[in-house]
């Protein structure tokens, strides 16, 4: 064989090889996305697909699927919080949140439900765009200190006029020049540092949850002494990555007096709050956290369309999308995932209802108590200050799983731990007060909520219990313990 | 191999595909046959040695085979998302050998 035959029989060997490596597809660019671009129509010239599923989320989902998240379902009812718990209205008096409490409606209207809703609950001032502006980080390097401590109108104000409704938008999870998700809310940056995570090197799926978390997330607003906002973190401090407790939030908040956020009525106490930690409960050790799964790949399933598949833009609960990403995994039927998830979150609201009822009760037996002491009766001051120290315990579990928006799903087990350790605080506590009252020969059981001058004429829109949205206990324990009838509580 | 093969006979997808269309490289001709010939001596070894312990694993250079491979004939489909960090089988759990068929 002569050497130019050899040459060519390689030469066609390596271009075989080669051949077979077709083209790989690629998504369609059409032009450079600007690095601070936050109109989405602009990113949805390259991404038209992800786009319009993006826009989805304004439309209302089906109604009737889920049992306790109604926010979103077609019908424009407003689903409130305050009469779906009615114990909330004694749990939170004092504080906006017992004036007006709905159920989300979803990512399409963050800004407009804040806008819409009454103006006691955007007091703590311009801090709240932190979460629901794309916008949040800009104002925060042009105002400085201002940007927390100014009024929120003053600092919305400052938002363009295109914008001044827009929610979460591409430039919040993506990099314009890559698409790869990115964390970039001040906030979270600070947050994943604390517990030990370079947020600039994680790894893609687990950027897939904490892009979420950049807002998913209890946050803590610490105050001046005039009551302004001075910041706002993530009282992540002592815990780790997957390991973020309730212990330790509570730790955090009762560390300063700066981050006692609100003065609760009823007891007179001085009290930190909990914001929607889904990240927080769902990491810790939940079973699907443990399996690799990520909040996308739940709550944004890849679909097929076309000849191809996108991440489901148009964020939902998968109870109000067929259980397709569950379907994925499980390949048990529709019917039979959405029982396993209803009666998880049937368990958690008979348990969450239990401990609300009790804290409420303890709350008001605190407040004749410390009637009791106003009209000069001696109280014991260590057992005071049992008292407060076993009710802040209780009420910080409580509202842990009550804002929380998977009613318990995203993490069942930690769930009812967290719930019956409140149970087991307000129980502790519970038996101190009713120490108190009986040495001092009040009737504890003459003592009611009064929920209907809680529930009703509620601030400037006077909004009233509406009695259909109340949540039952669906195992009806409830009633053994307290009167079926809520205006006899 | 008895179990993992009564499996794949019984499944729906993928009846069509050879053993090797999923556990050998099949991204060009010299790497398919350089692992066809590792692979078979390993399992000639194994087999005759008794040296295998049941029920077989995957090893991780067979997984990211199997992935490469699923990733292969698919890629259409996976064109405008990411495929880095887990394999395919992670979700989709019934093309498993023992999540399929009836065994």
């Amino acid at each position: 064989m002569n050497k130019a035959k050899f040459l060519s029989v390689v030469f066609f060997v390596i271009l075989f090889l080669f051949a077979c490596q077709g083209p790989k597809p690629e998504s369609p660019k059409k032009f450079e996305i600007p690095e601070n671009e936050i109109e989405p129509s602009v990113w949805g010239k390259n991404y038209p697909v992800e786009y319009d599923l993006w826009k989805k989320t304004a439309e209302p989902k089906p109604s009737g699927l889920s049992r306790y998240k109604k926010g979103s379902d077609l019908g424009g009812t407003t689903y409130d919080k305050i009469s779906e718990y009615p114990f909330l209205a004694v749990i939170y008096s004092g504080m906006a949140f017992s004036v007006e409490y709905n159920e989300p409606r979803g990512h399409y209207f963050m800004l407009t439900d804040v806008l819409e809703i009454d103006p006691l609950r955007r007091g703590a001032g311009g801090v709240c765009l932190t979460c629901k502006s794309p916008y949040a980080d800009q104002l925060k390097e042009q105002l400085g200190i201002d940007y927390f401590k100014k009024t929120f109108d003053e600092v919305h104000s400052k938002i363009p006029d295109r914008h001044k409704e827009l929610g979460v938008s591409c430039i919040e999870c993506h990099n314009p020049k890559t698409m790869r998700n990115r964390i970039t809310k001040f906030t979270a940056i600070e947050a994943f540092k604390k517990i030990g995570k370079d947020p600039q090197i994680l790894e893609h799926q687990e950027l897939r949850s904490a892009v979420c978390a950049q807002c998913h997330v209890t946050y803590t607003i610490p105050k001046d002494e005039n009551k302004k906002s001075e910041y706002v973190f993530f009282p992540w401090d002592g815990s780790k990555y997957g390991d973020i407790s309730i212990e330790n939030i509570i730790k955090v908040i009762k560390s300063s007096p700066k981050y006692k956020e609100w003065t609760h009525k009823t007891t007179g106490y001085k009290l930190g709050f909990i914001r929607h930690p889904e990240y927080e409960l769902y990491t810790r050790n939940s079973v699907h956290f443990n399996a690799n799964v990520s909040c996308a790949d739940c709550h944004m399933p890849y679909k097929r369309v076309g000849s191809f598949k996108v991440s489901d833009h148009n964020i939902t609960s998968p109870l109000k999308s067929g259980m397709k990403s569950c379907i994925v995994c499980h390949s048990e039927g529709e019917e039979y995932l959405r029982n396993q998830v209803l009666t998880i979150q049937d368990r958690t609201i008979s348990t969450l209802l239990k401990a609300g009822y009790k804290l409420a009760y303890v709350a008001k037996y605190i407040e004749r108590i410390n009637g009791l002491a106003k009209d000069g009766k001696e109280i014991d001051n260590a057992v005071l200050a049992k008292i407060q120290d076993l009710y802040e315990e209780a009420v910080y579990r409580l509202i842990f799983i009550i804002a929380e928006n998977s009613v318990g799903f995203h993490n069942p087990t930690e769930t009812m731990r967290i719930l019956s350790d409140s149970i087991a605080f307000a129980s502790e506590c519970e038996k101190l007060t009713v120490r108190i009252l009986t040495e001092n020969n009040v009737d504890y059981n003459s003592i009611k909520l009064l929920l209907s001058e809680h529930l009703n004429n509620r601030g400037k829109k006077k909004l009233n219990f509406k009695p259909e949205q109340e949540f039952r206990d669906p195992y009806n324990l409830l009633y053994k313990f307290i009167p079926e009838k809520t205006e006899e509580r | 191999m008895n179990y993992q093969y009564d499996n794949f006979v019984h499944n729906g997808a993928h009846q069509n595909k050879r053993c090797i269309d999923c556990h050998l490289p099949n991204d060009n001709f010299a790497n398919h046959i350089l692992w066809k010939s590792i692979d078979g001596t390993k399992d000639v070894i194994y087999f005759y040695g008794g040296l295998y312990k049941e029920p077989i694993n995957i090893s991780d250079h067979g997984k990211k085979v199997v992935k490469e491979n699923c990733l292969f004939c698919h890629s259409e489909m996976v064109s405008r998302i990411n495929t880095e960090s887990r394999s395919c089988t992670d979700c989709h759990r019934r093309h498993t050998h023992k999540h399929t068929g009836v065994f």
